[in-house]
C-alpha cells in the first residue's frame, strides 16, 4: 500500500487558507446523540441500542438504516451509532470491548501473520507460529468464550417494536417502543451464530439489523471446535445487502410487504464496506488500516494439509491455513469465489460436514468437506472455511522462484449484480481480495 | 478562488450580485425537502447553493483539480467524454452536525433524463459542523452535446431529491 498522502489531501493542503471550513471525517466525528442518554453500564451486560439514522454508501448516497448500535442516537445525528464495535465474553464472567481476540495474543500487523521461520527445504515457504497470533474482528462482531454468560440489554429507541434474537439460541421477543428487555444465556456450543431482528422477514435485517455472535472453545482459542479445525488466525466476513427503495419507505413510515414489493439490493457489503473501500484504497488510511486488520486475509505461503489441520510440521508447529467465518445477512445467494487458492468448506450452520460418505440434499447442495472455489451461501447461512494460503498449484517453479512481491487474488462474489452500486458502478460492490505475501516482506510485530 | 466570509455570501447570493461567480439556484429547506409525512424527525437537510458550473472533456484540465487522464473521444468507446464540474456551497443552518456526502448531489441528463452519479468530489463525505458552510466541486461525467443539465440533491431524510438548475458558465471546452 502506498504511504503517501491521498490526492484529496494534497488538494485540500494545496487550497491553503481559501478553503472553506473542511468537513471532518465521519469516523473522527465526535459522537452526535442529543437523544436518549446512554444507560449506566452494568458490569458484565453489554448495552444495545436500536438506533436509525442514515448511513453513506460507497458513491456517497445516504441511505436510512436501522441498526444495534452501541449508544444512543438519534435520526438527526450525522454520526449514528448503527452498529456496535465488537466485545468479548471472557469465561472468567468479564465483558471487555476489543476489536481482537484473544487479548493476550500478538497482534499482527495489518492483519498478517508473519512466519516464524522459512521452511527448511520448501523454497518461498515458511514455517508458521502456532497459537500465537490475535484476529481482529469486525463491527457487530459478539465474541463468548464457552463457559460465559453472555449478558445483553436492548434498548428499543425507535417507535416500532423490534427484536433481537439468535435463532436456535435465545430471543429478547418483542420489544416494544422505548423499552428495554435482557437477554441472558449461557454461550452456546462453538461456531459462528447469526443474531437479528426477524420482524417482518427480512426487512428489519435488511434495514440493518443484524450481526454475528462467534463462539469460541475457551481452552482452544485456536480452532473452530474442540478437537476441529486449527487456524493460524480466524477473519468473519458479513455479507450484507441494502435497498434503499425499502430503506425510505421505512423512514416514510410505510410497512413493507417483502412479498408483493420483495427486495431490489443496489448496494452489497463485505463487513460494512463495499467495492474500494473494502480493498483498502479508500482515501481514508484508518479506514484502509481498518480493512485490512479485518476483512482482506494475508499470510505467507506455507504447506498445508486439509487431512489434519493439526498436523506436525515437524518445526513444533502444524500446517494450517486462516479460518474464514462467512454469513449471509442479506437477500441475496451470495457465491464467494476465491481466486489463487481454493478454500476447504468445513461447516454449514453449526454441523460439521462429513469427511467422508458424503451426499447430496434435498436442495441439490453436496454435503461434504471438499475443496471448492465457489462457496455457496444461502441468505442467513453461516459457513466456516479454510483458506489454505498456500502455493497456488498453477505456479510453475520458474514463475514462484522469481517472486518478489505480493501476489494479490481477488474474491468476488460470483452472484454478479453483487459486484455493483446503485445499479451498475463496478466494481462497487461485494468484493474483497486475499494477499499471497512476498518471501521477506515480514514486518515486525507489535 | 474567491474569500468572503460564509454569511456575507450567502447574502450575496441572494441578491445574485457576486461578481465573477455565476449564480444558480438556491434554496433553502422547502416545501420539496420538508419532513417527511411521518411527521417524524429527519436530519437538517443544508442549505446548497450552486456558485458556479463548467463543462469541460475527460483529459482536459476541466477544473476538477486533476489532469491525468487520457482523453478518448466519445467515437472510440461510446462512452460520455464530457465533463460538468459544479462548485458548490452547502451550509448548516441547524444546531446540529450535519452528514454531507458528495453522493448527494446527482446529474441529470436532459430534462426527463437519467441521473447519473458523481465521478469525482473534492471531499468525501464527513460531518459539517452547525452553522458552518463548506465549498467543493464535484464532477461527473456527461455527453458533451447533452443539454439541460440540472443537479439534484437529495437531502437525507426528504421525501425527493430537489432540483438544482445549472447555468453553464461559457460553452464547451474543447483543449
Ligand atoms: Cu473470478
Amino acid at each position: 500500500m502506498s504511504s503517501g498522502p491521498s490526492r484529496r489531501q494534497v488538494l485540500q493542503g494545496a487550497a491553503g487558507g481559501a478553503a472553506a471550513i473542511g468537513l471532518a471525517s465521519v469516523a473522527a466525528g465526535a459522537l452526535d446523540s442529543s437523544g436518549a442518554a446512554a444507560v449506566a453500564a452494568t458490569p458484565g451486560v453489554l448495552d444495545l441500542y436500536i438506533n436509525e439514522g442514515f448511513a453513506p454508501m460507497v458513491d456517497g448516497s445516504l441511505v436510512y438504516m436501522r441498526g444495534f448500535g452501541d449508544a444512543p442516537t438519534d435520526i438527526g445525528s450525522a454520526t449514528p451509532s448503527l452498529r456496535a464495535r465488537p466485545v468479548v465474553f471472557l469465561a472468567d464472567g468479564t465483558l471487555v470491548s476489543s476489536r481482537s481476540y484473544p487479548a493476550d495474543a500478538v497482534l499482527p500487523v495489518e492483519g498478517r501473520p508473519t512466519p516464524a521461520a522459512n521452511h527448511p527445504t520448501l523454497v518461498g515457504q515458511c514455517l508458521i507460529h502456532r497459537e500465537h497470533w490475535a484476529s481482529y474482528f469486525p463491527d457487530r462482531t459478539i465474541i463468548a468464550e464457552t463457559g460465559s454468560t453472555v449478558r445483553i440489554q436492548v434498548h428499543n429507541q425507535l417507535s416500532q417494536s423490534h427484536e433481537l434474537k439468535i435463532p436456535g439460541v435465545a430471543s429478547t421477543g418483542a420489544i416494544a417502543p422505548a423499552a428495554t428487555a435482557m437477554l441472558e444465556f449461557p454461550a452456546p456450543a462453538p461456531g459462528t451464530y447469526f443474531y437479528g431482528d426477524p420482524g417482518n422477514a427480512p426487512v428489519e435485517r435488511l434495514l440493518g439489523l443484524h450481526g454475528v455472535l462467534v463462539v469460541v472453545p475457551a481452552g482452544e482459542r485456536w480452532r473452530l471446535s474442540e478437537g476441529s479445525v486449527e487456524f493460524e488466525r480466524q477473519w468473519v466476513w458479513l455479507c450484507q445487502d441494502v435497498d434503499p427503495v425499502w430503506a425510505a419507505r421505512a423512514h416514510a413510515g410505510e410497512t413493507i410487504d417483502p412479498v408483493r414489493t420483495p427486495a431490489s439490493p443496489r448496494y452489497f457489503m463485505l463487513n460494512d464496506r463495499s467495492g474500494y473501500l473494502s480493498l483498502g484504497v479508500a482515501d481514508d488510511e484508518a479506514v484502509n488500516h481498518a480493512t485490512h486488520e479485518e476483512t482482506l486475509v494475508s499470510g505467507f505461503a506455507r504447506p498445508t494439509d486439509v487431512r489434519d489441520f493439526s498436523k506436525p510440521d515437524g518445526h513444533g508447529s502444524v500446517a494450517t491455513g486462516q479460518l474464514i467465518r462467512l454469513v449471509n445477512a442479506g437477500v441475496v445467494i451470495h457465491q464467494m469465489h476465491f481466486h489463487g487458492n481454493h478454500v476447504w468448506t468445513v461447516r454449514r450452520n453449526g454441523v460439521d460436514f462429513p469427511r467422508s460418505a458424503g451426499r447430496v440434499d434435498a436442495e441439490g447442495h453436496v454435503v461434504l468437506q471438499q475443496w471448492e472455489d465457489v462457496v455457496e451461501l444461502d441468505p442467513l447461512d453461516r459457513k466456516e472455511i479454510v483458506l489454505p494460503i498456500k502455493r497456488p498449484p498453477d505456479a510453475i517453479d520458474p514463475v514462484w522462484e522469481a517472486r518478489a512481491e505480493d501476489w494479490h487474488y481477488p474474491m468476488h462474489c460470483h452472484a454478479e449484480p453483487s459486484q455493483t452500486a446503485a445499479g451498475g458502478l463496478y466494481p462497487g460492490g461485494l468484493v474483497a481480495d486475499w494477499v499471497l505475501a512476498a518471501p521477506g516482506s515480514e514486518g515486525s510485530e507489535q | 478562488m474567491i474569500t468572503v466570509s460564509r454569511r456575507s455570501a450567502f447574502v450575496a447570493l441572494g441578491g445574485s450580485a457576486l461578481s465573477g461567480i455565476a449564480t444558480g439556484a438556491w434554496f433553502r429547506r422547502g416545501p420539496a425537502v420538508a419532513t417527511p409525512a411521518a411527521g417524524r424527525g429527519a436530519p437538517g437537510t443544508g442549505a446548497v447553493a450552486v456558485l458556479a458550473a463548467r463543462r469541460g472533456t475527460v483529459g482536459a484540465a476541466g477544473g476538477d483539480g486533476h489532469g491525468g487522464h487520457t482523453g478518448v473521444g466519445s467515437s472510440g468507446h461510446h462512452g460520455w467524454s464530457g465533463t460538468v464540474v459544479a462548485d458548490l456551497e452547502v451550509h448548516n443552518p441547524s444546531r446540529r452536525p450535519l452528514l454531507v456526502s458528495p453522493g448527494q448531489f446527482r446529474l441529470r441528463i436532459g430534462r426527463t433524463g437519467p441521473t447519473v452519479s458523481f465521478y469525482d468530489s473534492e471531499r468525501a463525505v464527513g460531518v459539517l459542523s452547525a452553522g458552518a458552510s463548506v465549498r467543493m466541486w464535484i464532477s461527473y461525467l456527461a455527453p458533451p452535446e447533452a443539454t439541460e443539465l440540472s443537479l439534484e440533491y437529495a437531502a437525507a431524510g426528504a421525501t425527493a431529491p430537489v432540483a438544482l438548475p445549472l447555468s453553464i458558465a461559457g460553452s464547451a471546452v474543447a483543449s
